[in-house]
């Protein structure tokens, strides 16, 4: 493939995600405005089982809108403004789209988008290749819950996260918000891999379990597993909840303590989300059973794993979504058995693929697929950063002073500036990145509310080592100082050491002298390194953003007051009122302003220059050329959690 | 000293040794970094969970009361169990990674022995001819090629160009078998030859042999016979000593080759902090490698009647 051909791919890969958005859009139509963010009602005609749950849920609504006048009232106002925010968001994206197929005249979107069926050869088995095996298969288990192929395979969530909207939409139940902080969900008629029937009894277990409040084993105190059972997923606010109860087999209602916009961002995406589960199956045979022969209602049957070596699958026959539901949530699967292999070894995993052993290897760097791109077997999708291939480098700012007892120089903005301006960021791209990525901010660009490109060039800080050095001088550092950068290469990629090592030559040009201090991840975030912050020396802490959705997540663990690379309150020394505009958005309910809030957060964040920012590099999945793995579904991207979607094209 | 005190005297050194080690793990894991930095995402370490998960691992009780806890667990043969998920019995888990290992170590020494001891005879046998030369050569590059090397070379020739063998995996059986064996077992081959071919060349000069040269014995029986059992004693010392280095080996090799092996697991087990994992894997190898010594040193006693008239 010619260099053209390489970008013509990854405009394919913008397109397809405006057709994602577009389809979502679609699907979602008033399920967006069921979001926190903005109440509306599902009357997605993409979903027949949404909808037919829909129209008992507002039966159910009219006998509550007598008693609760008020509420229906302001129910009916938030729809209204709901369906019309749903429809402008869709027109919006349907103009995107327009404008992506005037940028790239011919551009099909075959590749981006799901083949049609017919060219899909649905008795196939697709190989895909992982780095590690996490042993077990329990997605709420500390120590399982890692193994996101086999969950994503297993398992479904009770809604599904529409990343084009920002919300909550219907997937095993159709959520309706009753107010800020009441969410009442009808239940799909899904079945689970043993045959029987979901109820809302399973949802109300399911979250109960995530928080380790299951009464069953009294939140793992008495399990039956050898290795222990600790809730793995207990993020921020999943046990944070004043109802969760089944008003009856087919009706969930679960109310919160406050508003919060975050909390279905945080529970539906990434490695935190909530899968259901039967409470039937689960009490019946125990936590070891489920972390060795899980099973739900997803798209696969769990059928073997063996540690260290494969997991195997076969297609969930009775779906309860067809094979023709838009890919944004788990449906009929595409491929009748799926088998994730482990190899350790990249080369091994690359050799795997070329040999025609292996259909997909996900989570690459630039540098490992650019021997691919010009090869027909083969096609390369980038996609922004799924990994941990967000780059920021956060200087500590606890201590007042350094080991010789002079002043903490990151507590100068002028040294923070200079350090943002020494970084020369298009070099990291072209020469490390193959021209791919961006400036990068504290979260991964998918965050809802994410900065746009316009606005991010406003607060980006341009490379001008002159005027770095003149900061340096104007703060009294004319001849520089000596700090330790501490870093892991476990993370970020392979690229992550010649990364760490341009970073500090640009930095020593300005007078910012780093030792470079290498760790294993596993100490990396211990009590040694960064979440030892306030017992830590001065120094520059390598830092890499997750993939939740949510602006909180990384709020809360890495830049906010209570984080361990920050204190942003009290005696503190960065701006409490960015704390406060966190807080804001979190109870803001429309959606548009939530968006702004988020927005300036994040910009003021940059402005005052509170971590170095580096790149946000691409993430490159590889597959076989007859193979097809379309965006979409949970994070929106190509993951572990939506496997389900890969192709493979018929023979001819 | 007769033989069963001499065994006894071998065996409590052999305990004494894996002692050592079992502490010296027990402390070093501890040492080395915090579970819950690996089970638990920056953003799930909240105090509560750190908390919940320290007590669920009985991180909560003092060093001291958690190795007199590990050391009793340990005489009883509890190994305890992995943290990672699946639940496995620490022991039972390696029990099958350990078996998976052997089988490979096992082709390596096989593929090692098949061609060095025919190899560093004749080389004795021919030497400065072309096949010594060549067999020198062999040694050379051998000793000097990294396994891990070997490995990707081999993967990309053998099962990417040619498709004659599985790029990784143990799923193929013998197929699966034969790239790492041979990536596994050419340092010990090479090794072994080398040995083979200066025992060979040392025993060739002895008076023994010019005695059975004087006895009119064919040169075939004087080789088979009595030069080639002769010369093998320090390789069969070697061979087990081998099985530490063909285990050190292994990690690298199952890691290129994604065997499902004890070396995997270990390496696995230290990146998670798996404690009771990586003390349960470092003492069986610990005991396995000085039970083999032990056996060496026996089966040398028995072998070799000089050493028995020594002790006498």
């Amino acid at each position: 493939m010619s260099k053209r051909n390489y970008w013509q791919r990854m405009r394919r890969s913008r397109m397809s995600r405006r057709s994602l958005l577009r389809a979502s859009a679609r699907a979602g139509v008033g399920a967006s405005g069921l979001a926190l963010v903005g109440c509306g009602d599902d009357d997605d005609d993409a979903q027949p089982s949404a909808a037919q749950a829909q129209e008992q849920q507002q039966q159910q609504q009219q006998a509550m809108q007598q008693e609760q006048v008020q509420q229906q009232q302001q129910q009916a106002t938030q729809q209204e403004q709901a369906q019309q925010q749903a429809q402008q968001q869709a027109e919006a994206v349907e103009q995107q789209e327009q404008v992506a197929v005037a940028e790239t005249p011919g551009e099909s979107e075959e590749w981006s988008e799901p083949w049609p069926l017919d060219e899909v050869d649905l008795d196939a088995t697709i190989t895909v290749v992982v780095p590690s095996d996490a042993g077990g298969l329990d997605q709420m288990r500390t120590g399982s819950n890692a193994n996101l192929y086999s969950h994503g395979a297993v398992f479904s969530a009770a809604m599904e996260w529409d990343p084009a909207e920002g919300a909550p939409i219907a997937n095993l139940a159709a959520p309706e918000w009753i107010d800020p902080v009441t969410v009442r969900a009808s239940v799909v008629p899904a079945q689970f891999h043993d045959g029987s029937i979901l109820t809302a009894h399973d949802l109300v277990f399911s979250y109960e379990r995530m928080a380790g409040q299951a009464a069953y084993h009294q939140g793992g105190e008495t399990t039956d597993h050898p290795g222990g059972w600790t809730p793995g997923n207990v993020g921020r606010s999943s046990a944070n909840w004043v109802r969760n109860e089944a008003v009856d087999d087919r009706t969930w209602s679960f109310e919160l303590p406050a508003p919060d916009a975050g909390f279905f961002v945080v529970n539906l995406t990434g490695t935190g989300e909530v899968v259901i589960m039967s409470q039937a199956d689960t009490e019946a045979r125990g936590d070891l059973a489920m972390d060795t022969s899980p099973m739900g209602t997803g798209p696969f049957r769990f059928v073997s794993h063996e540690d260290d070596t494969d997991f195997v699958y076969e297609r969930f026959e009775d779906h309860f979504l067809p094979a023709d539901h838009p890919v944004v949530v788990p449906r009929y699967a595409h491929h009748k058995h799926q088998r994730v292999v482990v190899r350790p070894e990249i080369q091994s995993r690359l050799a795997g693929i070329e040999a025609g052993e292996i259909d997909v290897v996900p989570g690459l760097g630039p540098n490992n697929v650019e021997p691919y791109l010009d090869d027909p077997d083969f096609t390369v999708q980038f996609q922004p950063a799924v990994g941990q291939t967000v780059q920021v480098i956060y200087p500590n700012l606890y201590p007042e002073t350094m080991p010789d007892g002079s002043p903490n120089p990151f507590l100068d903005f002028r040294v923070r500036q200079a350090a943002n301006h020494a970084i020369n960021r298009q070099a990291l791209i072209d020469n490390l990145l193959l021209g791919q990525g961006h400036y990068s901010l504290f979260t991964f660009s998918g965050v809802y509310g994410y900065p746009t490109a316009e606005q991010r060039a406003e607060v980006e800080y341009n490379y001008d080592p002159e005027l770095a050095k003149q900061l340096m001088a104007e703060a009294g550092y004319a001849d520089g100082f000596e700090v330790p950068l501490y870093y892991t290469t476990d993370w970020g990629g392979a690229f992550m050491s010649d990364m760490a090592l341009a970073v500090a030559q640009d930095l020593a040009a300005v007078g910012i002298r780093t030792q470079p201090e290498v760790a294993l991840v596993s100490d990396y975030f211990s009590d040694a390194y960064v979440v030892g912050g306030p017992n830590r020396p001065v120094g520059l802490y390598w830092m890499w953003a997750n993939v939740v959705r949510d602006i909180g997540s990384m709020w809360d663990c890495c830049v906010g007051p209570e984080s361990f690379f920050t204190k942003l309150s009290g005696e503190g020394v960065i701006d409490p009122a960015l704390h406060e505009l966190y807080l804001a958005q979190r109870t803001e309910l429309d959606s548009t302003r939530r968006q702004e809030m988020i927005a300036e957060l994040m910009l003021e964040h940059a402005r005052q220059a509170w971590f170095i920012f580096l790149v946000e590099a691409p993430d490159a999945v590889l597959t076989r050329a007859d193979v097809n793995w379309p965006k979409g579904g949970r994070t929106g991207f190509m993951w572990g959690g939506n496997a389900y979607g890969i192709q493979r094209r018929k023979a001819t | 000293m007769d033989f069963w005190n001499y065994f006894a005297l071998r065996l409590i050194q052999a305990l004494f040794v894996v002692l050592i080690v079992a502490t010296t793990v027990f402390f070093v894991s501890r040492l080395a970094g915090n579970p819950e930095s690996t089970l638990l995402s920056p953003e799930q370490r909240r105090p509560e969970e750190v908390e919940r998960l320290r007590k669920n691992l009985g991180l909560d009780k003092p060093l001291i009361v958690q190795y007199g806890t590990f050391l009793g667990n340990l005489a009883q043969g509890d190994f305890g169990t992995s943290w990672r998920g699946g639940g496995q019995p620490a022991l039972d888990e390696i029990g099958d990674r350990a078996a998976s290992t052997l089988k490979l170590g096992a082709a390596g020494v096989v593929f090692a022995l098949a061609l060095a001891l025919p190899l560093g005879i004749v080389a004795a046998l021919r030497r400065g001819t072309a096949i010594d030369w060549l067999s020198r050569f062999v040694a050379v590059i051998g000793q000097a090629t990294p396994s891990f090397w070997l490995g990707l070379m081999m993967i990309f020739f053998f099962a990417v160009q040619l498709g004659w063998f599985p790029t990784g995996g143990d799923e193929q059986g013998f197929r699966s078998l034969i790239l790492p064996a041979i990536a596994l077992g050419l340092f010990e081959l090479v090794a072994i030859m080398r040995l083979t071919r200066s025992g060979m060349i040392e025993v060739m000069d002895t008076d023994f042999i010019r005695t059975a040269r004087a006895k009119g014995l064919s040169e075939r029986v004087i080789i088979g016979r009595h030069a080639v059992r002769h010369a093998l004693l320090p390789v069969v010392t070697m061979l087990g000593l081998s099985l530490g280095r063909l285990i050190g080996g292994s990690v690298i090799i199952e890691m290129v080759f994604a065997w499902p092996g004890i070396g995997r697991l270990i390496i696995d087990s230290i990146f998670k902090n798996d404690f009771p994992m990586v003390q349960a894997s470092i003492i069986v190898l610990a005991a396995s490698i000085a039970l083999v010594n032990l056996l060496v040193d026996v089966s040398y006693r028995l072998i070799d009647p000089r050493i028995r008239a020594g002790d006498a």
